[in-house]
Formats: C-alpha cells, structure tokens, sequence
C-alpha cells in the first residue's frame, strides 16, 4: 500500500521522531497503525516505537501480530521489551498458536529466553523434545538463559541425548545451556550442584570447546579440586585443557592453586611456566629464583615473560643479565629487556646499575648508558659525561642522547668543552643536540647564557661557528648582541652563519638589523639570507600592527620580485585589513599579482567572518586581476558561501584501479597519466551502485598506491556558470569537457563538498571526469553541482551513460 | 518488486549448526601438506596460527593482504607465523579475488606454480567447522560483529574483531560471558592503544601519573552513536546483484528487500557515530583511571542544527543534528563529546585531557602537552604503566600462542563500546540519563533499559 492511501494523520504518526518525547495519546495512535492497513514499514516502525513506550494496553495487538509472518518479527521485539508479565504471557501463549510455522516459533522462543521468566521453563518443555532440531536447539539455548529451575529439565535432556551426530548437535547446544545455568547457582547447595555439572559434562562425550567451559567451572567452583586440576593441565598432556589453564591462571587470584602449581616448575612445559610467572608477577608475588631460572630458558617467550617479571622484582643482582638480553637477545627478547631496564626500581638497583657500566662490553655499556635516560635519572650526569667522550661510537651516542634526554643544567660547561674538542660535524652533531636541550630547558637563563656567549667568545672561529646556532636557542637581549657582532666578524663564514641564526631568532627583535643588513649587504647572497631572515623573524611579531610594518619594511629593500614575494607570502598569514591592504596595492605590480592575490586571499578568508563586505570586496578585486586556477577556485568560494541545496552526483561509471610499478603513496599516483585521461584509448567503464557517495574500496577491495575514474554525464538546459563541489578520499583532478577544472594532490578522508571549483556548464551533454587517487585505507569521492546562488540549477539532468 | 520473505533458513543448516556448536570435527576443505609448511627459516607448522579471515572489504582485505591501516607489510598473509586457510565473503568477486590473490603469495613464497591450500566460503558457519583454524579475523558490517564474533568464540576459536564491536549492550555483555566461558583469546581492532609510535599509551601514562595534576575532563571530539533504528524494513527493493548473497548480510537484522545499500551499514539504523567514535572512546577510557571504568551519567545536550542537516545516514560518522553528550565518570571526571575549543589536536582517533596542572591533546598525527614541560620529562621507573604493545596484530597473535590477555579484550572494549552507546541512546532519547555500569542497566530510565537490545532474525539467535 502507498502512503498516499493512508490517513493524513497516521502519515504524520509514522513519520515522529522515534526518541521524541511520548505524547499521552501516541501509544493509541501506534496501536492505530498496527490495526490498519498500513504497509510493513509503517507497522515496523509502530512496533518499534511501541517497545520504548508501549504499556500493557499494547500488548493485545502486538500478540495479534505474533502469528503472522510478515510482521512477527517487528511484534516479539517490541514484546520482548515490554517489562509487564502480559508481554511473556503472549509470547508464551503464541507458542502453540505458532506450532506449523517453525520459523516464527524459534523466534518467538528466543525472545521467551531472554525475557528469563521461570512461567516459561515448563511451555519450553515439549520444545525441548520436539523433533525439529532447530526448535529443539533454541529451545535449550533459552532454557540456559532462564537459568536456575531450568537445570533438572536441561540435565535430563542430557542424560537422555545419545546417538546420531543430530542429537550430538542437540547435546552439545543443551550442554551448553546446561553449564550456563550452573553459574547462576550461588549458596554452597548450588556450587555443590554446579560443580556436580561441570564434572559430569567432562565425564561425558562433549565437544572440546564444551569440555573447556565445563573445566573452566569446575576450576572456578570447586576450590578443594582446583588446584589438582590446573596443575594436571598445564601438564600438558591434554592440549585442549593446558590452553584453557594457561588463560585462567592469569585470571585466578586463588593463591593456593598458584603455589600448588610453581612445585612443579621443573616439569612444566614452557608455556606453562611463562603463564604461571605471569600470573604471580600480577600478584607481585613472582618467586626470583624460579625468575632467573626462566632468564636462562631456551625458550623465547619464557624468557620475554622472566624479563617482563624482573621489571616489578627489586633485583639489583639481575641487571648484567638484562643488559646481556638487552643488548645481543632477539627482538622481543631487547626490546623486553629495555622495557625492565628502564623500569627496574626498589633499593640498590641504581647503584648497581651504574657499576654495571663500568665493567660491561661496549655493546651492553651503550644499552645501559641509553637506560639512565629513560629513567629519567637526573643524579646519572657526571656518568654520562663519563662516557660522552668515548672512543667507541655506540657508547658515545647513547650517553650523548641520554644527556640530551635529561638536559641537566650542570652538563652544559662539559658539553660546551666537547663540543670545542669536536673534530667533525659527525661528532658535535650529538652533542650539539645535547646543548641545545640543555639551553632549552635551563631554569637560569643569565648563567646559561653567559657560558654560552663566553664560550663561543673564546672559540677559535670554526669552533665559534659550529655554537653560534646556540644563541638562537637562548634568544635573550645578551646573546642578540653576540650574534650581530658576530655578523661584524672579518671571517666570512662566521658572518653567514651569524645572519642565518638571526634568521632563526625565536622571537622578532632581529628583524629590523636583518632588514638594515640585507639593505646596506653588497654580497648578493647575504643581502638575500638577511632579508629572507627579516621575513622570517617578522612572523614571531604578535602585534598585527606592527608585523605589517615590519613586511613593508622588507619588502621596500628587497632587490628582487622572488624576494617581495616571500614577504607577501608572510603577509598571508596576518588577519587584517592593514594586511589585505597591503597585499592589493600589490596587484597591480604585474610580476607580483599573482603572489599579492594569494595573499589577499587568505587574509580575506581569515577576516571573512567578522567583515565579510571586505572579504568579498577583496576576491571581487582578486578575480579582476588573477588567473591562477587555485587562487580563482578560492576567490570564488570567499564570494559564495551558499547554503548548498543540490542532489548527489548518482549515475557513474567507473574504471580502474590503475597502477604503476613502483610508484607508492596517494599524491605520488596523481601526477600519472592513465587510458582514461587519453583522447581515443580504450577504456572499460562499468556501472557504480547508485549511491550519493561511491565507495571505491568496496568495489575494489585490498587495493592501496592507485587512481580510479568515475564518469558522469551533465545534460544542462541552458549555458550557465555554476558551482562544482566535491569530496574525496584521496585526491581529486576533475575534468569538464576535457578541461581541467580542478586539481587537489592530497592524502585525506572524504568530507562532503569540501572542495568548490567554479564551472561553466553549457547547453546539453556535459562529460565530467573524475580521477580519485588511493593511497591506502579508505577510498571514496562524491560530487554534486549547484548553482552559483548555492541553489539547484535549474532542469540540470543526470544522466545514467552506458559503458 | 521483490517479494518480503521474512525468514530463509539455509539447506545446509543442520550440518553447519554441527560445525558452529563446534561439535563434531569436520573434515577440512584442504589440507596443507607438512612438507611445505616447514622450510628451513620458517615458522614449523605446529607454530604457525591457522587463520580464517570473514569479511573482505576495504578493512579485511587490508588486514589480510595489507593496507594503510594494518600496520604489517604485506598483511597477515605475508606473515611467517600465519597461514591464512579460509577466506570468506558474502560477495563471490570478494572472496574469489582474495582467495586467487592469497594463492598466489603462498605460491610464490614456496617457489611453486600454484598452490590451492586458501579456501573460499560464502557461508562463514564453514569456515567455524574448521578445525584446523585457529583463530579468526572479522571486519563486517555492524550488525554482524557481536553474533558472530559469539559463534566464532563458541565454536573454539580466537577472534580478532573490527569495530564497532557491538551495536547493543546486550551484545556486548553476551561476547564477554562466551570468551569467558569458552576461555577464548579476542582482541578488538582499536588499534590506537599499541600502534601509532605509543603516542596515545604516552598521553595514558602521563595523565595516569598526575602529570597534568588531577584530571578533571576530557575531550573525546567525537559524538557517540547507538543502534536506534528510524523503521526497520522498507519496501524499497532493487534486483540483488548477482553473486551477492543479501541474505546472509543482512544475517540478524529484520527482514527487507535488498534496497541497493549493503556497505558498513544501512541508512536510518543509527543515531550519532559507532564507526569511528570507538577509536577515540577507547583512549578516553583507558585514560580515565582507574581501567576499566564507565561513565555514570550522560547529560544530553541538543544540537542547534536542524534535523535532516547532515550528507550522513547515521552509524558511519556523526551527525551534528543529533546533539552532544558530556559523560560524568564515578570518579568525577567529566567526559565531552565535543572537541576542545581551538586546539587543532585530538580529531583524528584522538582525545584532550584537561587537569589541574596542565593539559595533553593527542591523536594519531602528534602529541602536545601545555605546558610543553610536560612531554620533556621521562616517565620514571616508579611510574605506573599500562599494557604495552608496539604492534596490535603482532599481540594478538601473541596472545593467541601464549594465552594471555590481549591489550583490547573483550571486558574492556564492551565498557568503551558501552559508553559509546549509552551516549547514543541519550541523543536518540533526546534526554539525560543515569547509568548503573555494575548491572549494565539506566537507573530511573525504564524507556531507555527497552534500547539496550534488540530481537535477532532466527536462525541468528546467538
């Protein structure tokens, strides 16, 4: 039945919110629904509001619709929701209503057993007997959810199962249910009576999977057997049983069972004592002898598990052991030894850790020197600088880099020493990383500065060259002065490097000397390394204002238009209409437009919010003077922002994956060039699901470094401008009429119309190309076309093209 | 049109129920011969896990033969310690693609011209008669993930799970009773707790440790979501394509014609987000000590946009119209749905903690603590840590063969999966509600208790 032929009001019914607020007569109007003619979805959606609002009034009707086959799906999911005993009592009286539908009667016993009234144990009775398997299997399983007096009638179906492998299904499912039920005992009576199930369900023919929860429970209830039981598993003798065991000892905080097993370490396969440190570290109760014991293990995952064990024990006596593992073991083995290593705590495992050192190899010295770091040991510095001068590299680098980590202020005089006595970039690269760390975090800035202005004062001038980077680090009023007079220096070099890290000064103070530098500097290269630095420096300015003036400053000495254009792109990044301002005037320059567009851009982008008149003024402005794609694309979408109302892009079709040997990654397979972008190649093109978005890692699962095209015919009324707005995941080139239209090389997920590009769409058939590049992981694009206004383009069709 | 059929039961039901009670042992489709399996540099046979994979879309075959998001050259198949035996899909081009492809590598591998030890299945219920698997890779639509996953674990096998885990708390509680009963290995594919260079186990760590002073809230910039269907069969019908067994996908769920939708999920089933929610919840949990923990409360908060606003159906990603949430934990720290205003940082499966001291935001991309102090200083030996990992199917495996607790078990990710629904059921309710995470239940609420299931289609009554 159509919804036109329907009651207005029913419609309106049908349509409500499902969460919204239950009106005092909505219930009525539900029940209204279920008695019409309403079509199935109509009924569906009454039932489903009927389970959240439904009262007892609603259970007549929905039990009316229990028995018949369309809609007793939709009526036992509201009832089986319903908290009145009437619910259960339909459900239960539509059992024997429903007895030739066996279908409609398994559901109706599902929804029996998880309602769990015990009226329902003896109606389920002669289901439980009942020749047809799959009834008699539902009927067990809600039996084993209704628990408690259903025991006596699952243990007799048990006992009563025997023979072909059909009643093996059955006993199997009721064995289940069985066990089920024997956790829902509690009090001594009904742990008594659990354990009896558990045992008797092992005595039987069971499946493994049964056998594993019947010993399971067993274990859980049977506290004077457990511990017999868990060690007679992790024997191993019983494969099934030593995997269930090697779980649940890591569950148990049964004591006894723990200890019973450790006596028999000796004769416990691998896995089993790995399983059994596990759960006595988690106890913190891991015995150290049986832990040393397991370091030595030819077993790899043993071992992992002795290491993870030491990581909690306060065992100074184990590091060399552990330094050994962590130095020369096998992957997991290093990495769980660095793990404790860094973790070891508790009295005299510093101390033994740092004599360690002192009489370990090379390779295990490094590994230890790295730990003091990852420690965060903030007492280990004069042991670091120890070896930061080391011969040996590996040694050298991780006491390097655990002084880097722990940037202790005493260590900078030592590492200004060393970074004086480096012979090689190579060598004061590490310590330089160190200094740097230090610099960074040093609480007091005067002393720290003052050694590192005296120091690099007392270099000779490749040393002093190597540390000046430092000052940029500091950024404070002193080392500003240290650094311009190190511009002044007669050494060439040291003035490069002096006007390249006032070029990386952390805050603006440098970039009106730059800019007085690049103005008056006769050296090209150094006039251009000032001014880029000014620019650069100038970012740091907090005050608009004055940043603006700052660029202008820059920009009137600059010698080149690349020059202006790295001021204006800097310019870009201020929100205000001093800014834009600057930027336009600059449109007029012809070898500046382009830059000076881009700019006005996306400073009218950041200002549209509060001064969308100026915004707009500005791509109006923009759009007179600039060509480029990008920049035209943007001053479009500043100028509409419309409220997009136009349908999905339905109809496509779709060829590929295309792919290149060797070429990985989304924005590397955009720039290839496939049949599809080819004049006269051959192509096969298939039809995609209609679907407003086209899920392309569904139609091509598994594929990952490759492009796919989609394929779309626009049939327009008239020649009109319009706005093309896109989604993909990963990058988009979209072709109109064989003319690019846009182009977005990115590695991203998919958001609806999170791409705009102007079009111009003319009379009758348009042919639109889309190329979706698939780095990996998702893999989907959507598109739809609106007028310019954000509208629907008027009579604009979509036509379904064959392949 | 197509005609409604409100049930079909499969002609094979009576021997694959014997697989899926795990009850008899079937004869394997193929046998791997043992010369093959043992090479010289090999992982033996007896080592190597024998795996299934069910569901071979974008997710599963990433996982199964690589792909940006699992994290493993190559995929499983490419694995030393794996031998893929089954694939399965209800999409016959799907599973036979996957199926030649795997072929393929292990003949390749063995230096041989073919090889035909992977099997394909369109019925997953063989694949569980297997016995020769021993554990299983799921990445399907959500309405499958919690029943099958069950039956998986009911029929002996170890289960890796993509999410949305469950898509209702009755779901959810029956997934942790089975692994517990059966004493099974599951480990869900949030993988943000191992992966990612450990960022997110940092961001735990630190906050756990008081680094940021007490933690006060959290900002998860995610809307929950839950199952709240709109109506739950239509009348729309297209012809099912060919080689698609719309049946089977649509497993549990009522009855309806194939309407030309069979992807994560279909339109008007879900309120908010389930898809991607998980991720960022997962974090937010294993953060908001002590682990694992549930909100108490979830305050609904209506959204100002205009329903009917959002390009999205619904489940897949949020839906502005539906509103927000902000959780209260039983510890008193405050969890928002929302993201923290005017940082950048968090949106990608991410989270901002906020204490008293300081702040740490943190997603897949980076890490940032303010003060900046905070990330500098190393956790020290006496600091707390969490399970760690650096590899999420790496653990899994792992724990397959050691039986150990995998880092997303079961018990934890149905406490994230049931904040996330809880969350979604206030926003469907349009109200407030209070939650008891003991007994699974809303306190005061007995409308909202009505949402925490739904009725299965028979035979999916697990």
């Amino acid at each position: 039945m159509s919804l036109i032929r329907l009651p207005f009001f029913l419609m309106l019914v049908c349509l409500l919110r499902i969460g919204s607020t239950a009106r005092a007569d909505e219930e009525q109007d539900q029940i209204a629904i279920l008695q019409s003619a309403a079509n199935l979805a109509q009924k569906s959606a009454a039932c489903q509001r009927l389970r959240v609002i439904g009262t007892a009034k609603s259970i007549p009707v929905l039990a009316s619709l229990l028995t018949q086959e369309g809609t007793s799906h939709f009526a036992r999911h509201a009832l089986e929701a319903l908290p009145f005993p009437e619910a259960g009592a339909a459900l239960r009286a539509a059992l024997a209503r429903t007895s030739d539908k066996p279908q409609l009667q398994a559901g109706i016993i599902d929804s029996i057993g998880w309602r769990r009234e015990p009226e329902s144990i003896e109606p389920l009775r002669p289901l439980l007997a009942s020749t047809n398997l799959d009834l008699a299997i539902t009927a067990a399983s809600a039996l084993g959810r209704i628990g408690g007096g259903a025991v006596a009638l699952l243990r007799s179906a048990n006992d009563q199962s025997h023979g072909a492998p059909v009643s093996m299904v059955f006993r199997s499912v009721v064995q289940e249910s069985l066990l089920q039920c024997a956790e829902t005992l509690h009090g001594a009576d009904g742990t008594r009576l659990a354990s009896e199930i558990c045992r008797s369900v092992l005595s039987q023919p069971a499946s493994e999977s049964i056998r594993v929860v019947a010993w399971r429970g067993l274990v859980l209830r049977d506290a004077r057997s457990a511990p017999d039981l868990v060690r007679t598993a992790l024997s191993g003798r019983d494969r099934s049983l030593q995997r269930a065991a090697l779980g649940l000892v890591r569950e148990l905080d049964d004591a006894s069972i723990l200890v019973a097993c450790l006596g028999d370490w000796d004769d416990l396969p691998a896995e089993s004592q790995a399983a059994l440190l596990d759960a006595n570290v988690r106890r913190g109760k891991a015995p150290l002898p049986l832990v040393r014991k397991a370091l030595d293990s030819s077993n790899l995952a043993l071992r992992v598990a002795a290491l993870d064990a030491l990581a909690d024990l306060a065992d100074p006596s184990s590091i060399p052991s552990v330094a050994k593992s962590a130095a020369r073991g096998e992957a997991s083995e290093r990495e769980a030894a660095a793990r404790t290593l860094t973790r070891l705590r508790g009295p005299g495992v510093r101390e033994a850790l740092l004599a360690a050192i002192d009489t370990a190899d090379p390779v295990e010295k490094a590994v230890l020197l790295r730990a003091l770091g990852a420690r965060a040991d903030r007492q280990a510095g004069d042991t670091l600088l120890r070896f930061a001068g080391a011969e040996a590299q590996p040694v050298r680098l991780a006491a390097l880099e655990s002084l880097r980590q722990l940037a202790l202020p005493e260590t900078l005089a030592p590492l200004l020493d060393l970074a004086a006595k480096a012979k090689s970039d190579d060598q004061i690269d590490p310590v330089f990383k160190a200094l740097v760390a230090v610099c960074q975090s040093s609480p007091n800035t005067t002393e720290t500065e003052g050694r590192v202005i005296a120091a690099i004062r007392n270099s000779a001038p490749a040393e002093r060259r190597l540390l000046l980077p430092l000052l940029a680090e500091l950024g404070t009023a002193d080392a500003l002065i240290a650094a311009r007079s190190a511009t002044q220096d007669s050494n060439s070099e040291l003035v490069r490097t002096a006007v390249r890290v006032l070029g990386q000064w952390p805050n603006p103070e440098p970039a009106l000397y730059l800019t007085d530098f690049a103005q008056f500097a006769t050296d090209l290269g150094l006039h251009a390394l000032a001014l880029r630095g000014a620019v650069e420096v100038s970012a740091h300015e907090q005050d608009t204002a004055k940043r603006v003036a700052l660029l202008e400053k820059a920009m009137s000495v600059a010698r080149r238009a690349d020059e202006k254009r790295l001021a204006l792109a800097q310019m870009a990044q201020i929100s205000s209409a001093d800014a834009l301002e600057t930027a336009l005037k600059n449109l007029a320059k012809p070898d500046l437009a382009e830059e000076a567009g881009l700019a006005a851009i996306a400073i009218a982008e950041k200002i549209a919010s509060a001064d969308s008149a100026l915004a707009d003024a500005a791509a109006a402005n923009v759009l007179a003077r600039c060509k480029a794609a990008e920049t035209v694309r943007r001053a479009w979408a500043l100028r509409r922002t419309p409220a997009i109302n136009g349908p999905f892009i339905r109809h496509w079709l779709v060829s590929g994956p295309y792919r290149q040997a060797g070429v990985e990654g989304a924005t590397a397979v955009f720039e290839l060039t496939f049949a599809p972008e080819k004049a006269d190649a051959k192509v096969d093109w298939k039809p995609t699901p209609v679907a407003d978005q086209v899920d392309l890692s569904s139609l091509f699962p598994g594929h990952a470094n490759c492009v796919a095209y989609l394929r779309a015919e626009i049939v327009a009324e008239q020649d009109s401008d319009a706005l093309l707005l896109m989604g993909s995941d990963d990058g988009l080139k979209v072709w109109l009429n064989d003319a690019v239209v846009h182009s977005n090389n990115v590695d991203r997920g998919l958001i609806v119309d999170q791409d705009r590009a102007p079009i111009r769409l003319r009379k009758g058939a348009n042919r639109l190309l889309l190329k979706v590049t698939q780095g990996g992981g998702g893999w989907a694009a959507c598109a739809r076309i609106a007028g310019i206004d954000g509208q629907r383009v008027p009579g604009l069709r979509i036509e379904p093209v064959q392949p | 049109m197509q005609s409604i059929q409100p049930y079909r039961m499969s002609t094979r039901r009576q021997f694959l129920k014997i697989a899926a009670t795990g009850a008899v042992a079937l004869t394997a489709p193929s046998v791997i011969p043992a010369s093959i399996l043992g090479r010289a540099g090999q992982v033996p046979p007896s080592e190597r896990i024998g795996m299934g994979f069910i569901g071979l879309g974008g997710q599963g075959t990433g996982h199964l033969l690589g792909g940006a998001w699992t994290y493993v050259p190559g995929g499983y198949a490419a694995r030393t310690d794996v031998q893929v035996l089954a694939v399965c899909d209800v999409r016959r081009e799907r599973r036979e693609q996957a199926q030649e492809r795997c072929n393929q590598m292990y003949a390749q591998r063995l230096g041989q011209a073919a090889y035909d030890g992977v099997e394909a299945y369109n019925d997953f219920r063989e694949v569980l008669a297997r016995p020769d698997i021993d554990a299983l890779l799921l990445a399907l639509p959500y309405h499958w993930a919690a029943p099958m996953a069950t039956m998986a674990l009911r029929a002996g096998k170890d289960v890796y799970c993509e999410k949305p885990i469950a898509i209702t708390v009755r779901e959810g509680q029956r997934l942790v009773e089975t692994c517990r009963h059966f004493g099974r290995v599951y480990q869900a594919g949030t993988q943000q707790r191992s992966e990612y260079g450990g960022k997110f186990r940092l961001a735990c760590e630190l906050v756990r440790n008081g680094r940021i002073g007490q933690l006060k809230e959290v900002y998860a910039y995610r809307q929950p979501g839950a199952l709240f269907p709109s109506a739950w069969t239509s009348e729309h019908a297209v012809p099912v394509p060919p080689g698609f067994d719309w049946d089977m996908w649509l497993g549990p769920l009522p009855w309806r014609p194939f309407g030309g939708e069979a992807g994560h999920t279909l339109s008007g089933l879900f309120v908010g987000d389930v898809n991607w929610s998980p991720h960022h919840y997962d974090i937010v949990q294993w953060t908001v000590n002590p682990d694992p923990t549930a909100p108490i409360e979830v305050q609904y908060e209506p959204s100002r946009e205009k329903p009917g606003t959002s390009a999205h159906p619904g489940g897949a990603a949020g839906r502005p119209e539906d509103g927000q949430v902000h959780y209260r934990y039983a510890n008193g720290v405050v969890v928002h749905s929302t993201p923290y205003p005017g940082e950048n940082i968090g949106h990608d499966g991410g989270a901002c903690f906020v204490g008293t001291q300081g702040r740490i935001a943190v997603d897949r991309g980076a890490i940032v603590s303010y003060p900046a102090s905070i990330l500098k200083e190393p956790l020290r030996p006496d600091d707390a840590r969490v399970y760690f990992t650096d590899s999420h199917s790496g653990n899994f495996l792992e724990c397959v063969r050691t039986r150990r607790p995998t880092i997303c078990n079961p018990e934890v990710a149905t406490y994230t999966m049931n904040a996330i629904l809880i969350g979604g059921i206030a926003m469907g309710l349009e109200r407030s509600l209070k939650w008891d995470p003991g007994k699974h239940e809303f306190v005061g609420d007995e409308q909202a208790n009505r949402l925490l299931s739904y009725a299965p289609r028979p035979p999916w009554t697990v």
